[in-house]
């Protein structure tokens, strides 16, 4: 079964790179995407909820942070997996402690890399629901 | 007659002058001859005695006087030789202390003028304690000025600190900010230029695409490794050491790195020891080995390298070694070698190459309180980098500040 993927990055770029790159790999994922945390909040009101999130946390207005608390104050959205995607690692950090166990991927990535750890999470999910 | 010695009959009928000497019997002769006729007189003269020796005697001469006539002379002679032998010794104590007396005085007189000497030399001293006073004075005055220049001082210092601290975190913010920045936009281009060549069937375009790749990555590498060593710079990075085994820490790298050893014939010969624990953080160890291996690998020659890795321990320390038999280095390039930037081989474009490798290396063995160094015999000789960690025990942790 295809597992929709989405991202959220106000870098259309970066989007554009994750799902060429990862359809160019692997026929698993559907990837949509969001320019904004709003967009991405947005979105899921209105559609079916995505298997994960790859969230970038540096973007005007809503940033990943404050998009990430708004999905866990939501009772549904809640249970969607989040990676961050961020280019400067000294952010996880600073914020691994509210943030603990959250997955991210750095910036610049191997897609190779992307794919490996958007399957490890729906795994994770998978045997945690079942 | 006892006095002179002689007996009565001896001087009886004989002149007086007999028994006298010449000065005596001149004096006799003019004392009789002058006023003594009428009033008597009295004189001191000496005796001669039987045994020719002299006496002093006093000659009282009394006249006798009938009707303002003189008709006779008393002569009375008396022994005063005692009496003036008294009178001798009292001169004589009189002499001494009159001298004694001078004596006296002329310490006295001494004395007075050491006095005077003291006086002036007090007066003197006086005068230089005033001097050395107003010397003092201007002492004082010039330590207060000299310790408020040192307070000066030391305030500016400070202040050039936390300016020179401020530029330095100014530098770190700008450096980050820089790197990832440029981090997002190579996102795209590190994705899309391999999806770009998988669907490019022309091997010109291919090839034109390989070059692209090439620089992208090496871009991509040159980010990295700044933010890294920026990271490393920065006095406000912690890390956290713990006892872990240098064995299995090479063994993980050696694991990955094994298509490059078989691509590029290289022959590793690991010694290392299962027993040796260092304190070190492992992410950090683990990076000094693949920079240093990969860096082997680099400089090896084309027909193949061996790469021999041993540690050597002592009471502290362990001292990691990683020789190959590859290019080796000159002596400017072993000077060189570890500053950021610096390329062995300045003309050539490598892209393989960032020259941030052993400077981090260098950054990251010394914040772990290391050292690290080469040694090569020459070009086309080999090199061998050596390294120091502290020894630790198994699972036992510090956190450490990388400042310093």
């Amino acid at each position: 079964m295809v597992k929709t993927i989405m991202v959220v990055d106000d870098n259309a770029d970066v989007i554009t790179s994750i799902k060429y790159g990862l359809e160019g790999i692997t026929d698993e994922f559907q990837v949509i995407g969001a320019e904004s945390g709003k967009q991405c909040l947005s979105f899921l009101l209105q559609n079916k909820i995505p298997d994960i999130i790859l969230l970038d946390i540096m973007m005007p207005e809503m940033n990943g942070w404050e998009t990430f608390n708004k999905l866990k104050e939501n009772k549904t959205w809640k249970k969607i997996p989040v990676v961050f995607l961020t280019a400067r690692i000294d952010n996880i950090a600073k914020n691994a402690g509210r943030f603990l166990g959250e997955d991210y991927i750095e910036k610049p990535f191997e897609i190779q890399d992307v794919k490996n750890r958007i399957s490890k999470v729906l795994e994770k999910k998978v045997s945690q629901t079942s | 007659m006892d006095m002179v010695g002689f007996t009565p009959a001896e001087i009886l009928n004989k002149p007086l002058f007999d028994f006298l000497d010449q000065p005596s019997i001149t004096l006799l002769q003019n004392t009789l001859h002058g006023e003594a006729q009428k009033q008597g007189e009295e004189f001191e003269t000496t005796l001669i005695k039987k045994d020719k020796t002299r006496i002093s005697t006093r000659f009282s001469i009394t006249p006798y006087i009938n009707e303002s006539e003189r008709i006779g002379t008393l002569i009375t002679v008396q022994d005063i030789t005692t009496q003036k032998k008294i009178e001798n010794e009292l001169q004589e104590k009189i002499g001494r202390l009159q001298k004694s007396e001078i004596a006296t005085l002329n310490i006295m007189e001494d004395l007075q003028g050491t006095i005077i000497d003291l006086q002036k030399a007090k007066e003197e001293i006086n005068d230089k304690n005033e001097a050395l006073q107003s010397i003092n004075e201007e002492l004082n005055t010039a330590r207060d000025q000299l310790s408020q220049w040192n307070e000066d001082l030391e305030k500016k210092i400070q202040e050039r600190t936390i300016e020179i601290q401020n530029l330095l975190q100014q530098k770190d913010d700008f450096i980050n900010q820089l790197g990832h920045d440029l981090k997002t936009p190579l996102t795209p281009l590190n994705t899309l230029l391999p999806l770009v060549k998988q669907r490019e069937n022309d091997p010109k375009i291919i090839e034109l695409l390989d070059i692209c790749i090439g620089n992208v990555n090496y871009m991509k590498n040159l980010v990295i490794k700044t933010l890294e060593l920026a990271r490393l710079n920065s006095p406000n990075t912690a890390f956290a050491t713990t006892g872990i085994s240098l064995l299995d820490e090479l063994n993980e790298i050696l694991q990955q790195k094994k298509p490059v050893f078989i691509e590029h014939h290289i022959n590793i010969d690991n010694h290392i020891a299962n027993h040796l624990i260092v304190e070190a953080d492992p992410i950090q160890i683990k990076e000094v080995f693949d920079n240093l291996i990969i860096n082997a690998v680099k400089y090896s020659k084309p027909e193949g390298t061996f790469i021999t890795i041993d540690a050597k321990e002592d009471a502290d320390n362990v001292v990691v070694s990683i020789k190959d038999n590859g290019i080796g280095l000159s002596r400017k390039q072993l000077e060189q070698i570890f500053t950021e930037f610096y390329k062995a081989d300045q003309s050539r474009h490598d892209l393989e190459s960032t020259g941030l490798g052993l400077p981090i290396c260098k950054r990251i063995i010394e914040k772990h309180g290391g050292k690290i160094w080469v040694e090569s015999p020459g070009l086309d000789k080999g090199c061998t980098f050596y390294f120091t960690l502290k020894k630790g025990i198994k699972g036992v942790g510090h956190e450490r500040n990388t400042a310093g």
